[in-house]
């Protein structure tokens, strides 16, 4: 998994690239939280993800809740068909904002 | 599992480790793929090998390094069957049970979830064979149309 980032203003897009498994899924989980603890509004693109599993999900999970608690917006967009059907199985799709 | 119809499509020992289910998920895929299987198929077994391998990690070697993964495919009939073999401590058999959840946000469980999803039946085979933690038994039936 890798990823890239970009900024504007106090919004930040994190766009995740490749698999988000339990080997990858921690650097995510460390990407996603540090950004929520700057204080940024979050959206993760995940147009390139090409596979996702609990772990990962997990991860996009902890950093919605951290969002939600310093009240900053977190949306996921372009989210790939691979990973919108990991959503369907562990019945998140309705949890998260989808752009 | 196993009479004279039950073909083996994969028999591989695999480390416990985080990095090799990358070599996981590529061995089920390939294996699926060799023999006839469609991508939705193959992504539904790929996925949940993963989740199974993930909770040996896990809760079974708690991410010991040395840990391993006995990992076998067969297709009896129309039957797909998945046995993931451990050596770690054996297990409560009711913890492959997904545990219903009023709160979408609550952590853990979810691997077991999606498993028993992508899964006709999940179950530990009780008691596991001779000198094996655990054996984990997935099954899944093949539709004509995932061939």
């Amino acid at each position: 998994m890798g990823y890239t980032t970009t900024e504007n203003g106090d919004h930040t897009t994190i766009y995740l690239t490749g698999e988000v498994d339990l080997e990858r899924s921690p650097l995510a989980r460390k990407v996603l939280l540090e950004t929520v603890e700057k204080g940024q509004h979050l959206i993760v693109d995940m147009s390139d993800v090409e596979y996702i599993d609990s772990s990962g999900v997990a991860s996009l999970v902890e950093a919605l809740q951290a969002s939600k608690k310093k009240n900053l917006d977190f949306a996921l967009q372009q989210v790939s068909e691979p990973a919108l059907k990991v959503f369907r199985l562990a019945r998140l799709e309705k949890v998260f904002e989808i752009r | 599992m196993s009479n004279d119809m039950t073909r083996v499509l994969l028999t591989k020992r695999f480390s416990a480790q985080p990095q090799h289910l990358k070599t996981i998920r590529s061995e089920i895929s390939n294996t699926l793929s060799a023999h006839g299987f469609n991508q939705d198929f193959q992504s539904d077994m790929v996925l949940a090998v993963d989740e199974a391998c993930q909770n040996i990690i896990r809760h079974a070697y708690q991410f010991d390094d040395h840990g391993i993964i006995d990992l076998s495919l067969m297709l009896d009939h129309n039957e797909l069957c998945i046995e993931l073999i451990d050596f770690a401590t054996t297990v409560d058999p009711d913890c492959c049970k997904p545990k219903e959840c009023k709160d979408e946000l609550t952590p853990g469980g979810l691997g077991t979830l999606i498993m028993n999803k992508v899964m006709d039946s999940v179950a530990y085979e009780c008691p596991p064979p001779n000198g094996a933690g655990n054996k984990l038994v997935m099954r899944r039936k093949v539709e004509h149309s995932e061939r």
